[in-house]
């Protein structure tokens, strides 16, 4: 063979990787599901079409971040400007990377670490969860950092290679799915927050015993512990103020005693780390476990608002914050938190 | 690691990039012998000491039966060799199915067992390698091929990760010297591997796997599907399998030789499109050829073949056939399964001078399309009727099927019954289109070269043949978190 026709053979072989990985790349794009800005953490989209550098604080966590903070609310009240980053049953080496990869486009003054998660055991994954919380991330190496550290081994490839997840959706696909360069927006007013609108009455859960619960909380802090010091040691190299928090939860509070643990261990070695937990009783003024919970652990849309002023109170005065409502720049926030509310006031009809 | 997996691609792409950018044969052997015990270790982690240790008797058992000073010390060593690995072999596969059958016998006697069965788990692909280092000890005490001296040579013979799970049953004569010489790198070998290995994968991910979910979910509770009402189901459950099996394993077979053709070894053909032969003796010279060719090599020939009385002949067909289904499963259906077979050859080889004479009398021609289709449906009946035991749990849950599934229902068509098989109808449709695109392939490939024909094809021709074979595996594939992709059937032999 000529030197020539090698090196059109060569090239050739790369066209055709090319072309492949095109038509690999929209099969892909086709098969995930849509997430637009309402679907319950993970929100990437949503995220990225906020502007550069816009705001105040963002929220990471896991579900009870993103059922029980509004920012719409919250800038109503305060004037902040923030976001949920939150994810399903997020673990928090996830939330990590998460946080990483958020401040590539928003320099925060304040990141709120929701600390559910804190009393996560290795048995309280979910397969599911972890793939759309590292599978929804922009392709970057926080995303394969994700993937491969903080994923368990069995579940890399379902979480990196959205084909291996999503390919058996063939048989469900609709026009929308076609539709890979706008399936994913839409809802970007709801900055990330999920209003959830049936509700329940909580009662208390049943007992379990203090000791056992105990050392259930002592194991998972353990396991999780690290992730919270590389979050705090990342704030503070980037000159990030870091608050871990707790939004309203029913009886008996059981993530009250890990995230006290857990909040110990890093105020002691970040002392400028703040705490604030809002399920204690009383915290919330007006909240009630008959009307403003999804379930036990859970806010509903009508707890949410009654968080938010508070929230925003705590951020603003303990850091200063500034109040962004007579701001030109923020104009339209007013219309998204407008929008924010024909929203739910369009599922409530829906209803 | 399975093939069917993300890993091994990428296994597989950084062996072939390392290995073309390394200078010698041996740095090459080192590099594929490394790769390959890395690989059998994160399949079978456990039992990764046990093949290491067959490969250790086997390389000194060839040297000792080579140096041996006569043919009786010779012999002495094969001897010793041969019933170290077969004992690996033995103790693993054959020690639990030997335990349940004296349970057996104790307890049809009247008598009151006082042990418990012996469960070993089976090291993956224990059979093959245990299979192909016996056949090299032979082969070296016969003479037809030297003693192996260098040891990484001889160790990734054994070891290759393309063959050691399911092999094909490789020969020293054949694979040795592949593994001496220095490969260059060729376009046209890559390609053709590269092809290979996606139609391997098309059959074993879009036809043989969800197939398999019909399968098991019928063999697993054959009881659950009355004869009067669903024996039809039992049938399709039966025929699925017959597909399934051919798909997986050839499938299987297909990405193991396209593997290894990346690094410039050719392996064995283990399918000659088995479902076209015209009788079941053809049948099994054109299915899982390796295997086949051992046992006629290492125990029918060496049992006098067939230039023996009728009736020793008859003997050694049985007892190779015996021996087949025990390789494939420990089991008394597997057992079943190979006298079936071995009944088969063994009538089909009586009544041969007498189905002449009637077709003769008949005047039928027995060279007409009409008529080789006839003898190529009757075998292909007659080898699905052999893989209810095969497949099913049990000899009761066989003899349960084998009588219903000859019962027509109709109604199963039209009544939702097959939505409750572990498919959805889109994809029973395109397992069934995957299928038909099998035998389509393999019934043209009789008499064309399709490769070639593809090869021969303008580019933007070829180029959307690959893509659509990816986009199809990759896209109906059953693999991933919602189908558990099935192991490779033949892993477990």
């Amino acid at each position: 063979m000529t030197p020539r026709s090698r090196i059109q053979r060569v090239i050739a072989s790369v066209v055709f990787c090319t072309v492949l990985a095109g038509v690999l790349a929209f099969a892909s794009a086709v098969l995930k599901p849509a997430r637009k800005g309402d679907a319950g953490g993970s929100t990437w989209s949503s995220y990225l079409a906020q502007d550069p550098d816009s705001l105040d604080v963002i929220f990471f966590g896991t579900s009870h971040a993103f059922s029980g903070v509004d920012p719409c609310s919250m800038w109503r009240s305060h004037g902040i400007t923030s976001y949920v980053l939150a994810g399903p049953a997020q673990d928090m080496s996830v939330t990590y990377y998460y946080m990483r990869e958020a401040v590539k486009t928003q320099q925060p003054d304040v990141i709120a670490l929701e600390m559910t998660a804190i009393s996560y055991r290795t048995e309280a994954h979910d397969t599911a969860f972890q793939q759309t919380n590292v599978g929804y991330m922009p392709w970057s190496v926080n995303k394969i950092g994700a993937g491969l550290l903080a994923t368990p081994k069995g579940e890399r490839t379902g979480a990196l290679v959205d084909l291996w997840t999503y390919h058996s959706r063939w048989t469900e696909l609709s026009g929308e799915d076609w539709d890979v360069l706008g399936k994913n927006k839409g809802f970007e007013y709801l900055k990330g927050y999920l209003p959830r609108l049936k509700g329940r009455e909580v009662t208390a859960t049943p007992y379990v015993p203090a000791e056992k619960a105990r050392i259930e909380a002592e194991t998972a802090v353990e396991r999780n512990l690290p992730s919270v010091l590389k979050i705090a040691g990342f704030c503070e190299r980037n000159d990030i103020e870091l608050v871990l928090f707790l939004t309203p939860t029913g009886p008996p509070r059981g993530y009250t005693y890990p995230m006290r643990l857990a909040a110990d261990e890093v105020v002691a070695r970040y002392p400028d780390v703040h705490v604030l937990d809002l399920s204690e009783p009383g915290a919330i003024p007006g909240l009630s476990y008959k009307t403003d919970f999804f379930d036990g652990g859970h806010l509903r849309d009508a707890g949410a608002r009654k968080v938010a002023p508070v929230l925003a109170e705590y951020l603003a005065r303990t850091y200063g914050l500034p109040d962004h409502r007579g701001d030109s720049a923020y104009a339209a926030w007013n219309e998204d938190a407008r929008r924010r509310d024909a929203y739910v006031a369009r599922r409530l009809q829906a209803k | 690691m399975q093939f069917a997996s993300v890993n091994y691609i990428l296994f597989l792409a950084l062996g072939v990039v390392v290995y073309y950018a390394l200078p010698g044969a041996r740095s090459r052997t080192w590099w594929l012998l490394g790769a390959s015990i890395a690989f059998y270790y994160t399949l079978s982690a456990a039992w990764t000491a046990v093949l290491v240790a067959v490969v250790v008797v086997g390389f000194v058992g060839g040297l000792a039966i080579s140096h041996a000073r006569d043919a009786r010390a010779a012999h002495r060593r094969l001897v010793i060799s041969v019933v170290l690995a077969a004992g690996v072999l033995a103790v693993f596969k054959y020690a639990g199915f030997a335990s349940s059958v004296v349970r057996d016998l104790v307890s049809a006697t009247g008598g009151s067992p006082g042990f418990s069965l012996l469960r070993l788990a089976l090291p993956v692909g224990v059979s093959f390698w245990t299979f192909q280092t016996i056949a090299y000890l032979v082969d070296v005490r016969r003479g037809r091929i030297p003693a192996e001296k260098d040891f990484a040579r001889y160790a990734l013979f054994v070891s290759f990760f393309a063959h050691v799970t399911a092999g094909p049953i490789a020969r020293g004569s054949q694979l040795l010297p592949q593994l001496a010489r220095r490969y260059r790198f060729s376009y046209e070998n890559m390609r053709s591997a590269l092809v290979l290995m996606g139609w391997g994968f098309f059959k074993k991910l879009v036809v043989a796997d969800p197939l398999g979910v019909v399968a098991n979910t019928v063999y697993a509770d054959p009881q659950a599907w009355p004869g009067a009402t669903h024996g039809t189901v039992l049938l399709v459950a039966t025929l699925a399998f017959a597909v399934q099996i051919y798909c997986d394993f050839s499938g299987y077979t297909d990405i193991a030789r396209g593997s290894a053709r990346l690094f410039g070894v050719e392996l064995a053909r283990n399918f000659d499109r088995p479902y076209f032969s015209r009788s079941v003796k053809e049948f099994w010279r054109r299915w899982h050829m390796s295997l086949m060719a051992w046992l006629k090599d290492y125990i029918y020939i060496p049992l006098g073949g067939s230039r023996v009385s009728a009736a020793r002949k008859h003997a050694n067909v049985m007892a190779v056939f015996l021996v087949s289904g025990l390789w494939h499963g420990a089991g008394y259906t597997f057992l079943l399964w190979g006298a079936i077979n071995g009944v088969y050859q063994i009538l089909g080889d009586l009544t041969a001078g007498l189905r002449r004479r009637i077709a003769g009398a008949m005047r039928i021609n027995t060279d007409t399309p009409l008529w080789r289709l006839v003898q190529v449906l009757t075998t292909f009946c007659l080898i699905t009727v052999g893989w209810v035991f095969f497949r099913a749990e049990s000899v009761s849950d066989a003899l349960y099927i084998l009588p219903r599934m000859l019962i027509p229902t109709p109604a199963v068509f039209s009544d939702g019954t097959f939505l409750h098989l572990g498919l959805s109808k889109p994809q029973t449709i395109v397992a069934a289109a995957g299928a038909l695109c099998v035998v389509a392939m393999d019934f043209f490939s009789m008499k064309l070269d399709l490769p070639r024909i593809l090869y021969t094809r303008p580019v933007t021709v070829r180029w959307t043949a690959y893509v659509l074979l990816v986009v199809a595996v990759v896209v109906f594939g059953h693999y991933g978190p919602v189908y558990n992709a099935s192991d490779f059937a033949y892993f477990k032999f």
